[in-house]
């Protein structure tokens, strides 16, 4: 396992910050924060990342659309970038929803600690996507 | 042409006119090369090659050349030590670039000489060449005669030289040269194969200086030499150059060039055993120069044709020395048995005419009292003729053999037998009586094929044709020549001789010297003397009436009497075993017989001593007289021996263990009847069998039997006769011979069937012991769980004094029921083999921190000195079982503590061996107790042993501690010991041997694990207020266990609700909003584990902590457990601390710290942060969850939400003043998020309610208020818990 980078597309600074603890207790410090998912798409157009971890709920352009771009390999981003996107609302019919949009992992808010942990786990350890 | 001609004068010319020309000093040198001749001390220039100059015009004579390269003036050194005559090698001269140099020494001169053109520099197909030379010299090693390897060699040096012909040259022992192989090109006509050059073509001193240098090159006839200037020396004398590459070449030799068409030549010295076994030629009908990288090529391919001509040759030479060889020591054998060995030569297979090859006729001639006499065998010439000759060769021969092959020439008497007798070979023997032998062999016609008729080699005034012009082949036919005597035919001869003179002539005068002594006893027969006189037996001769006549030495030294003593004594002196009437007897009727007769007796020494003897008995007439033959040989020795072989047969027979003896392929030569009982066989049974007959049928048992050679000793299966395994002690040891030369082995065996058998039921009787015990202390452990637990309840009430008092003495004694049983458990599981140890990361330092820790303040409030030495270099991180290793120094502080009642108590830790992988601990509790006597140190470590019965009467405990530590430290590769007197204290001590770990691996999250899952080493927070309110469901079917349980959990605040079996359990799990679940083991209807299993299929339970409760405390159920989905294991009965210390671990998110905190700060861990244990409006434990129990991490949450949250309420009342919905909104949202991640539900939800009121544009106002209510005083509330953790 190669250092990563992670993306992290997050309004609030206080799921920032844990995001950032639950990335760095897995060594993973490369981390790049976007503020919307147009902005996400520029970062991961410029720099790319390993993994992102988005809010569903933002200006501009909200978690799933950026999902759809991305899957989609818009202007040469990975579309297998792992994405797990955090939601208030954890209705079955919006986790139906992300996941139909491409999300790798659908994760509720509040979270703890050891769930991001266990998610971002299964993003580094997810099996390489076999070569197009 | 074939001309008969007797050619003898011919072919060696009075006048060897090569032989006279100056080939050492011709005073030049070949226009190819340049050459320098320098003084050997000074290396001043004294001549050089006059085309020197034009190189080096201004070399000086008496100086020392400047362009001389270092490396040569070093070499010359060599020379000049004498270390070797010359030398080549590679060198660079100023302004040529590098050459190859040689140098030598020659009557006191160095020279050194190169070619003028460069070397030719590795030639660019040198690889191709090696190759080649590397195929013909594979095909040189394998011929097999001495053609087929000269006409290979020939074709090889014709390639790689590129000569127009290569011959391969032998000279024969006159020096003449046969062509033995040619190879050449095809459109050269004149062939020289099979010729044979005369001696004077290559005389001797041109064949001296080939010996001595390795090869010529001549790369053109007709050049213009070179002179040397100065010619001479010094002293007058022309330099000597015989060794120069470029020496100048006769203008003899050069004409002999012309006339044979030959331009550039080569020749290569065959040497062979050190002598000049002939030459390798090329010829060039043009100017021919070779490279120098192919001349040394050339030069390997002649080394390794002269290598196989040794061995091919000697190949040969030997076969038929083998032949020769076998009729000699033939001859040899019967020469020696033989009464005379005159006529022995001429009688029998073979006789001395077949003693060499290719003789048709042999005589012996000799001269006795009648006058000469003559033996002879196939043809030879007339008996007056072989007189003559014997007479002649008697007077001309040097030696004692005399040898020609051309008789007729030498002895002209007979030249009329040529035909059968051109030549002879006479061997003369040193005897009065003269005798010779002769040997012929006939006449053989010899073809020679001349190159050019040799007659013409003369001219009319005896001044030589030379060189030759014609070189046709010319046959001539030698006549009155044998084939001739080899060196070794006249070898054999001569041994012959000889040994015949030295041995039996030898004999012979002996046997005359003795004659002449022995006359008086007329025994004429001399030999029988002699024999008598060197027999190493007893030799002795006695009359019919039993008188000594004649003794060997031998027969007197064995009877300790000089001979002139015994001589003429009576048998009966010396005879310790027959009367002298049986003596007589004997005598009598021996004398009659004609056989040999053998007895044993007993002679007596002089000294009196007796030795045993055999005799071997004949009767001899002797000039009619009849005597007694007489031979005592000494076998007291042989019987000595024999009586102690019979003895320790007669051991090995009646030894009661079974024996077997048998050899290195384990063929059974010997089985003694114990053996023969156990397994059935009889002895004829078994020999010869093979050993393997006995091995077990299954293969797995044989397997176990591998092992057979040298030493060995074990317990094995063998096979009986009838089928059984037997089970035996089996020793095995080799037998050598004196020698040390392994003949055999031989093996005992002890049956072991009923020590087996004895053994089996004293095994199974403690496996049964051990299990009952283990069941015993599981079933007790169960009622001790109720009453530990009820008592600790009955404690924390109010109670009367006395009441009290009560109490506390059942809790004492409950707790030194459960040790006991935990020691018998844990001694139990060890015999019964089911202790399984961890193997796990840990500090050692923590451990021995945490261990100290528990039993320092017991030692204190007695009033001891507690200490702990550990060297600062001890290695930290291990892998083994920690908890073990606690529990068993924990074992040994305790006994000390218990011991002591003054003074101090000293733990040291050391590393006894310390290596990369590993290290041998050594751990030592030292007291100043009561001490040991070494009586009672002897049982110590036994089970249920104290140092004497009044121990246990004072002082308590199991007498199992120390039986668990020895057997725990045997488990980890150490060992137990104790070190103490009676009074004066003791050193208990146990080692460990343990893999050590680097760094990396420590800070392994699972070492976290370890810590944090041993409450009972880890002195956890014993505060439990932030349990006070903890909603738990425990599941558990037995009464008296729920009420112990929840009395324990209610007393600290906790709230439980109760499932009786494990699907109520599952049930309540789902519906009831959780933090912790406490599940029995063993339910009806659903155990829990099963029970685990279905709560965690509900994702929305997949991280609620389970823990287990059992009554069980072996560890495999434990990992049962744990796989099942359970979070944790207490076993009951449990201290209520652990209990509330796992409770509070897994509420407050510490048991995830282990998967989650890899990388942790420990600033981050916070674990010395104290919190509030309540905080208004949070929920502290669910918060702590979220972060893995992580307290600072917490903490900086909670800041970060009080920074970001203070002016909250303000804002958004400020915004929906100024109708930003929108930003309003976004706030609200945001602090509903916030809120929830630090688990302040009431304000998340009031923040949730107004994010949709704002969506729906209802009324505000309330809710703000509402908001506000919560809000303030959990900011308050907040910003006094950060107050709190800065100060503490």
């Amino acid at each position: 396992m190669g250092a990563k980078r992670a993306l992290i597309v997050e309004d609030s600074a206080q799921c920032r910050e844990l995001l950032g603890i639950a990335l760095s207790l897995v060594g993973i410090n490369d981390i790049i924060l976007a503020a919307h998912g147009a902005e996400a798409i520029e970062k991961l157009k410029s720099v790319g990342a390993d993994l992102v971890i988005m809010d569903w709920k933002m200006d501009v352009m909200d978690g799933l659309e950026c999902t759809r771009q991305i899957r989609a390999g818009i202007d040469g981003i990975d579309p297998h970038t792992f994405i797990i996107l955090l939601t208030g609302s954890v209705s079955k019919a919006s986790k139906a929803k992300a996941y139909k949009a491409g999300v790798d992992l659908f994760m509720g808010k509040p979270f703890s600690l050891k769930q991001i942990h266990a998610g971002i786990k299964k993003a580094l350890n997810r099996p390489v996507a076999p070569a197009q | 042409m074939v001309v008969d001609s007797d050619v003898q004068d011919n072919i060696r010319p009075n006048s060897d006119h090569c032989a006279l020309e100056p080939i050492l000093c011709p005073g030049a040198i070949q226009p190819h090369g340049v050459l320098v001749g320098l003084d050997a001390e000074s290396l001043a220039l004294l001549t050089k090659s006059a085309n020197l100059d034009g190189l080096f015009p201004d070399m000086v004579y008496g100086e020392i050349p400047v362009w001389l390269p270092e490396n040569v003036i070093e070499a010359f050194r060599g020379l000049r030590q004498g270390d070797r005559p010359e030398f080549t090698l590679l060198s660079d001269i100023a302004g040529q670039g590098q050459r190859e140099i040689h140098g030598f020494i020659a009557d006191g001169v160095l020279f050194c000489e190169f070619e003028l053109a460069p070397s030719t520099p590795i030639a660019s197909d040198f690889d191709q060449i090696l190759l080649l030379v590397n195929g013909f010299i594979q095909q040189i090693d394998t011929a097999t005669n001495v053609g087929a390897l000269s006409q290979r060699t020939a074709e090889a040096v014709r390639a790689v030289s590129g000569f127009e012909r290569v011959l391969v040259y032998r000279f024969d022992a006159d020096g003449n040269g046969d062509v033995l192989a040619e190879s050449k090109v095809g459109d050269w006509t004149q062939s020289l194969q099979g010729l044979r050059f005369p001696e004077s073509d290559i005389p001797a001193q041109a064949r001296a200086l080939y010996r001595g240098t390795p090869d010529r090159w001549i790369p053109q006839r007709d050049y213009a030499p070179v002179p040397l200037t100065p010619k001479l020396d010094p002293g007058g004398r022309a330099f000597n150059i015989g060794y120069s590459h470029f020496r100048s070449v006769s203008p003899l030799h050069r004409m002999y060039q012309r006339n044979i068409d030959v331009d550039g030549a080569m020749s290569v010295s065959v040497i062979c055993e050190d002598k000049l076994w002939g030459l390798i030629i090329g010829h060039h009908r043009r100017p021919h120069r070779v490279a120098s990288a192919r001349r040394h090529q050339v030069n390997a391919i002649v080394r390794a044709f002269s290598r196989n001509i040794r061995w091919l040759q000697k190949d040969e030479a030997g076969n038929d020395l083998t032949i020769k060889m076998h009729n000699y020591s033939v001859l040899l054998c019967r020469l020696a048995a033989a009464d005379d060995f005159l006529s022995a030569l001429t009688e029998g297979n073979p006789t001395i005419k077949e003693l060499l090859p290719a003789c048709t006729g042999a005589a012996v001639l000799w001269v006795d009292e009648a006058g000469p006499q003559t033996a002879s065998l196939g043809t030879v010439p007339p008996e007056k003729d072989l007189l003559a000759l014997a007479d002649w060769i008697r007077s001309n021969a040097t030696g004692p053999v005399f040898a020609t092959d051309h008789l007729p020439s030498c002895f002209p008497q007979f030249a009329a037998h040529h035909a059968i007798a051109s030549g002879v070979l006479a061997g003369m023997f040193d005897d009065a009586r003269q005798p010779i032998f002769l040997l012929f062999r006939p006449e053989i016609l010899q073809s020679v094929a001349w190159a050019g008729k040799p007659e013409k080699l003369i001219g009319p005034n005896g001044i030589p044709n030379l060189p030759r012009r014609s070189f046709d082949r010319w046959t001539e036919i030698k006549r009155n020549y044998s084939a001739p005597w080899l060196p070794a035919d006249l070898d054999i001869a001569k041994t012959l001789c000889l040994t015949v003179n030295d041995g039996i002539v030898h004999q012979n005068r002996r046997i005359r010297r003795l004659d002449s002594e022995v006359e008086r006893l007329s025994l004429s027969n001399l030999r029988n003397r002699l024999f008598l006189q060197l027999a190493s037996d007893g030799i002795h001769i006695l009359s019919v009436d039993g008188f000594l006549i004649e003794a060997s030495d031998s027969f007197c030294r064995m009877l300790g009497y000089r001979r002139e003593q015994m001589i003429g004594m009576h048998i009966t002196e010396w005879d310790a075993n027959f009367t002298s009437d049986e003596i007589a007897e004997s005598i009598a009727q021996r004398i009659t017989k004609q056989d040999v007769w053998t007895f044993e007796t007993i002679h007596r020494r002089k000294n009196g001593s007796f030795l045993i003897v055999e005799v071997s008995n004949t009767p001899l007439q002797l000039d009619g007289e009849i005597f007694l033959y007489n031979s005592s040989r000494d076998i007291t020795e042989r019987k000595k021996i024999e009586a102690e072989l019979r003895r320790l047969n007669e051991a090995v027979r009646q030894c009661a263990e079974a024996i077997i003896v048998f050899n290195p392929l384990f063929i059974i030569e010997f089985a003694n009847p114990a053996f023969e009982k156990l397994f059935g066989y009889s002895q004829s049974e078994l020999k010869g069998q093979n050993l393997s007959m006995m091995l077990p049928e299954d293969p797995v048992l044989r397997a176990e039997n591998g092992q057979k050679s040298g030493f060995f000793q074990g317990e094995v299966l063998r096979r009986a006769k009838d089928g059984q395994n037997i089970p035996i002690l089996l020793k095995v040891a080799p037998l050598n011979d004196d020698h040390g030369t392994p003949i055999g082995f031989v093996a005992a065996m002890t049956d072991l069937t009923e020590l087996k058998h004895a053994q089996w039921q004293a095994e199974s009787s403690n496996r049964a012991k051990s299990g009952f015990l283990a069941n015993m202390s599981h079933e007790l452990r169960t009622p001790m769980s109720g009453i530990i637990g009820l008592t600790h309840l009955l404690r924390s009430e109010n109670l009367p004094d006395q009441t009290r008092e009560r109490v506390d003495a059942i809790a004492r004694s409950a707790q030194r029921l459960l040790g006991l049983l935990n020691d018998i458990l844990d001694i139990s599981k060890i015999e019964a083999g089911k202790i399984a140890l961890e193997y796990i990361p840990f500090s050692l330092k923590r451990l021995i921190e945490d261990t100290s820790a528990m039993l320092r303040p017991a030692a204190e409030t007695k009033g001891l000195v507690f200490s702990v030495q550990a060297a600062a270099d001890l290695p930290q991180n291990f892998a083994g079982d920690p908890l073990r290793i606690g529990q068993m120094l924990l074992n040994l502080i305790g006994n000390a503590i218990k011991f002591t009642e003054s003074g101090s108590i000293l733990v040291v830790v050391e590393a006894a061996d310390s290596a990369r992988d590993s290290a041998f601990l050594r751990f030592s509790v030292t007291d100043t107790g009561i001490g040991l006597s070494p009586g009672q140190q002897e049982n110590l470590f036994q089970p249920f042993q104290q140092a004497d019965g009044s121990t246990t009467r004072k002082y308590g405990g199991s007498g199992l501690g120390l039986a668990i530590v020895k057997q725990m430290a045997a488990l980890m590769g150490g060992q137990v010991g104790v070190e103490s007197s009676l009074g004066s204290g003791s050193k208990f001590w146990f080692t460990l041997k343990l893999q050590r770990l680097n760094d990396d691996q420590h800070s392994n999250p699972i070492a976290f694990v370890d810590q944090s899952r041993s409450p009972d080493l880890s002195p956890l927070n014993s505060d439990h207020g932030i349990l006070r309110g903890t909603r738990v469901l425990l599941a558990e079917d037995d009464v008296t266990n729920q009420t112990v349980a929840v009395g324990l959990l209610e007393s600290i605040g906790l709230l439980v609700d109760l499932a009786n079996n494990g699907a109520a359990a599952v049930e309540m799990a789902k519906k009831g909003d959780y933090e912790i679940v406490l599940m029995d083991m063993q339910m009806p209807e659903l155990d829990g584990i099963e029970a685990t299993r279905r709560i965690r299929q509900d994702e929305a339970l997949s991280h609620l902590p389970i823990i287990a409760l059992t009554a069980n405390a072996m560890r495999d159920h434990e990992a049962e457990c744990l796989s099942a989905g359970m979070n944790d294991f207490l076993s009951k009965p449990f201290d209520p601390e652990q209990l509330f210390a796992v409770i509070q671990k897994w509420v407050t998110g510490l048991g995830d710290a282990a998967e989650v905190a890899g990388f942790a700060t420990k600033k981050m861990v916070g674990a010395d942060i104290p919190l509030p244990s309540h905080i208004e409006g949070l929920d502290l434990r669910a918060g702590l969850r979220r972060v893995a129990g992580m307290r600072g991490l917490y903490v900086k949450c909670l800041r970060n939400f009080f920074e970001q949250q203070q002016d909250c309420v303000p804002l958004l009342r400020q915004l929906i003043k100024e109708q930003a919905i929108e930003r309003a909104t976004r706030e609200a949202h945001t602090l509903k998020g916030s809120a929830a991640m630090i688990d302040a539900a009431e304000v998340a939800e009031l923040a949730s309610r107004l994010e949709m009121a704002l969506a729906a544009e209802d009324s505000l106002s309330p809710l703000l208020d509402q908001l506000e209510k919560k809000l303030t005083p959990l900011l308050t509330a907040i910003s006094a818990a950060i107050r709190h953790t800065e100060q503490g």
